[in-house]
């Protein structure tokens, strides 16, 4: 057997079995191969042959569904959940891929597997689709232009009187939003559960068309055909199972959502939507819809308190560097004047030497005034004059036949 | 990194984004701010250090303004000395000086702003006083 042929390896836990399944691509379908049943405890041997079989078909996808309660349809992708396109203006979400340790590179929603099967029968008229996925129900309405409505039912614990008794009230609460009724139904199931399809017949009084399938042939199918796939497969915003699982086998792996127990899980997820708007909205502008954002948001915070922190450390160092340069900088300036001061009182001395004694004197780095008694009047104004020659010298004769001067000047 | 980016939650690439303006806003200038800081003040140590070596002062020694340090210091260069506190930081300044060691008040007064981290805001008046010189002046802590 050739290695490069492409295979698809499928997988699901069904209560606490794992189902592992493969088969060979080729162009007019494709050719299951063994199916395998591992227990949960059996995790371990379940992965092991998971890689095995990567080994061994190189050229393969490892698929797996979502078998989650909590995945709506809706008209608009939002980035931060999960999500995959399954029609033209419909997406799928789900708050994240619970990836474990179960090798996946593709993941569908059972409303893939729904739309595939029956979007070549879609019409103008309103079509009631259901699926029965591993004992819940995915419902929703559709026309060949888009998905109305979509509806996830949870039946365990439930008689199949219950069931259909749900299946009704949804149908009844869409009519509510949109006073139709559903034309037709046609139920995909992959279980063989003909009691429930008795008494959904009876309820609903319309002829529902079945049509069965494994999960493992409906999985075959989807990542059968690149087109196929890539238009569906459910993307993760956080973990990247997405255009590069195409082409790789990425190491991803989901588990399936448990099911509650009670009895109140059926959701009318258009009204959820509706009722749920401006807190979704709320939601995804905080980002913390998932432990993932929430960890996301506290790793940003990161950056944030090293910037702060450091803003803060070095306005610290840089007042405590500006008071200490400022203080630098006026003793700088101190020290200059006082020199200046200096230079100047060693001037008018010098000036003075023995032609004078000082009575009074002034002296400021603006100006200078002296006074004093004066012996040899030229060689003291040539002095004085030689030194600021802007200065105003003048004399007066005292009484003791003594001569005082004065002598004025700015610097 | 791109990529990565824009797959962030909303309040994710707010936090980020606000932690690019602080950095750019506040943090980059504060850092400048205070590396130019540090320069400026090694190029004024450098040229105190300079001035005061021509001294013999090393400009480690500057302390802060104390009268009764200051008056031991300006005796071995005049005769009397005196201090009076004007307010917190200001001082009047009286010294007596010999007539002929006139010079010695000079390198007292050059040296004064090495020693003390004070200045001078006062004019100094020089007065005779019987074969001596009186100096006044104000100085006030830096």
């Amino acid at each position: 057997m050739s290695n490069q042929q492409y295979v698809t390896i499928t997988h699901y836990k069904e209560r606490e079995f794992y189902f592992l399944s493969y088969a060979i691509q080729a162009h007019d379908g494709f050719i299951p191969k063994e199916m395998e049943q591992f227990h949960e405890s059996e995790k371990e041997k379940f992965i092991e042959r998971i890689r095995e079989l990567q080994i061994q078909y190189p050229e393969s996808q490892v698929v797996s569904l979502s078998l989650i309660l909590n995945q709506k349809v809706v008209d608009k992708v939002d980035n931060n959940k999960a999500s995959g396109k399954i029609f033209a203006n419909n997406y799928v979400v789900q708050d994240k891929i619970d990836i474990g340790n179960i090798p996946t590179t593709l993941y569908f929603s059972p409303f893939a597997l729904l739309y595939e099967e029956y979007k070549n029968k879609l019409d103008d008229k309103l079509t009631l689709l259901i699926g029965l996925f591993d004992r819940k129900l995915y419902i929703m309405f559709a026309t060949k232009e888009k998905i109305h409505e979509s509806w996830t039912i949870g039946t365990r614990g439930l008689t199949e009187k219950q069931v259909a008794d749900r299946v009704y009230k949804s149908m009844k609460a869409y009519y509510k939003i949109s006073y139709k009724f559903a034309d037709h139904i046609e139920m995909l199931v992959t279980d063989e559960s003909p009691k429930l399809l008795k008494v959904l017949r009876e309820e609903l009084s319309l002829n529902i068309l079945l049509k069965q399938n494994t999960i493992h042939n409906l999985l075959h199918h989807m990542a059968g055909e690149p087109k196929r796939t890539i238009s569906s497969f459910i993307k993760s915003s956080l973990s990247k199972i997405g255009d590069e699982g195409i082409m790789k086998n990425t190491q991803n792996s989901f588990s399936t959502g448990r099911l509650s127990d009670d009895l109140g899980d059926l959701k009318l997820n258009g009204n959820d939507m509706k009722g749920n708007a401006t807190p979704n909205q709320m939601k995804s502008m905080i980002g913390t819809t998932v432990a993932g954002n929430l960890f996301q948001n506290l790793l940003a915070l990161i950056p944030l308190l090293f910037v702060l922190g450091m803003g803060a450390f070095f306005s610290m160092k840089s007042d405590s560097m500006e008071q200490a340069t400022s203080l630098r900088q006026a003793q700088s300036l101190a020290q200059t004047n006082n020199a200046l001061l200096a230079m100047t009182t060693e001037d008018i001395f010098s000036a003075m030497g023995k032609n004078a004694d000082l009575k009074e004197a002034v002296i400021s780095n603006s100006r200078v005034e002296v006074k004093g008694v004066v012996w040899g009047i030229e060689p003291l104004r040539n002095s004085l004059n030689g030194i600021y020659s802007d200065g105003d010298f003048s004399i007066k004769p005292l009484e003791n036949f003594m001569t005082e001067f004065s002598f004025k000047s700015k610097i | 990194m791109l990529v990565g980016l824009k797959q962030l939650p909303l309040v994710s690439k707010i936090i980020f984004v606000l932690s690019l303006v602080i950095l750019f806003v506040w943090v980059i200038p504060t850092m400048v701010n205070y590396f130019k800081d540090v320069k400026a003040q090694e190029k004024q140590i450098a040229d105190l250090q300079k001035n005061s070596s021509k001294y013999g002062i090393s400009i480690e020694d500057t302390k802060q303004f104390n009268k009764e340090s200051f008056i031991q210091d300006a005796l071995t260069n005049v005769s009397k000395a005196s201090v009076e506190s004007i307010d917190d930081k200001s001082y009047a300044i009286r010294l007596e000086v010999d007539k002929d060691k006139i010079d010695n008040f000079n390198k007292f007064l050059e040296t004064l702003s090495l020693r003390y981290l004070v200045k001078i805001t006062s004019p100094i008046t020089f007065k005779e006083k019987d074969k001596l010189i009186e100096v006044k002046m104000t100085i006030q802590e830096i």
